[in-house]
């Protein structure tokens, strides 16, 4: 019931030189946010987002996932995970970025990969 | 705000309830007796070093430092903390210098075990979501 309520859309709009381009969710690595503005990291460029993290976080709660303060990561772009001698997990993608996991949303991350229990 | 309260609850309770085992011990090991001031007072020091490490248990919610790095620096509060009501609730044998060596010996080894045991269980996660990865990558 809670998956039909939510809003049924696989794009958004980025822009970026004052251009708008509307990206498809797929193409979407990572969305972050850096000096207090939004990213969305795709193959070709980075766009800027007019929406706040926690709205994109809503708006593809199926897609993406939290995975620190200011990062979400496109679940399907996940190529595989790592610890380090310091006890810090990371996730690398498929274009090859290595993103810190916060151990705060681990949880929740390995419920969207259907890993753990409710 | 509400981290902070539940840390320091949980620290609290759980200082009062480990000074409450320590001083029965201490009492049957050695046949002695305890007077209700020194009671107070043991309980007094318990509650506010209890207070002290619920609220350095905050390190931990600090995202950009590393993991390791947090227990080394809760550790070394804890220490601290540990000495100053060891002081104070006369814990220490001053004359003997083995007596400050084993309680943070002691120290040592219960932040060895949690830090392997977190280890460990990070590492079992990992591996459990990389196995679903490869998984879905072959189907």
């Amino acid at each position: 019931m809670k998956q039909l309520q939510m809003p049924m859309t696989n794009v958004i709009d980025g822009y970026v030189d004052q251009e708008i381009r509307m990206l498809k969710v797929s193409e979407i690595y990572t969305v972050y946010v850096e000096d207090g503005k939004v990213y969305f990291q795709t193959d070709e460029e980075e766009y800027q987002s007019k929406k706040k993290l926690y709205e994109i976080e809503e708006l593809f709660t199926q897609k993406f996932s939290r995975v620190n303060k200011s990062t979400l990561v496109n679940v399907d772009h996940i190529r595989s995970f790592q610890l380090d001698i310091l006890g810090t997990t990371a996730l690398i993608l498929h274009n090859g970025t290595t993103v810190h996991v916060s151990r705060k949303y681990l949880k929740d991350l390995k419920k969207k990969l259907g890993i753990g229990r409710e | 705000m509400k981290k902070a309260l539940e840390s320091t609850l949980i620290g609290f309770l759980i200082s009062l309830s480990i000074s409450y085992i320590m001083v029965t011990i201490s009492v049957l090991v050695e046949n002695a007796s305890i007077t209700g001031q020194q009671l107070l007072e043991q309980l007094v020091v318990a509650a506010i070093l209890g207070i002290a490490i619920g609220i350095c248990m905050l390190i931990y919610h600090i995202e950009r430092v590393p993991f390791a790095v947090q227990i080394i620096i809760h550790f070394l509060l804890v220490t601290i903390f540990v000495g100053i009501a060891g002081y104070f609730g006369h814990w220490f044998d001053y004359d003997n210098a083995w007596s400050f060596v084993s309680v943070f010996f002691t120290e040592l080894m219960i932040y060895a075990v949690l830090w392997t045991y977190f280890y460990r269980k990070a590492k079992h996660d990992i591996s459990e979501m990389n196995q679903l990865l490869q998984k879905r990558k072959e189907m």
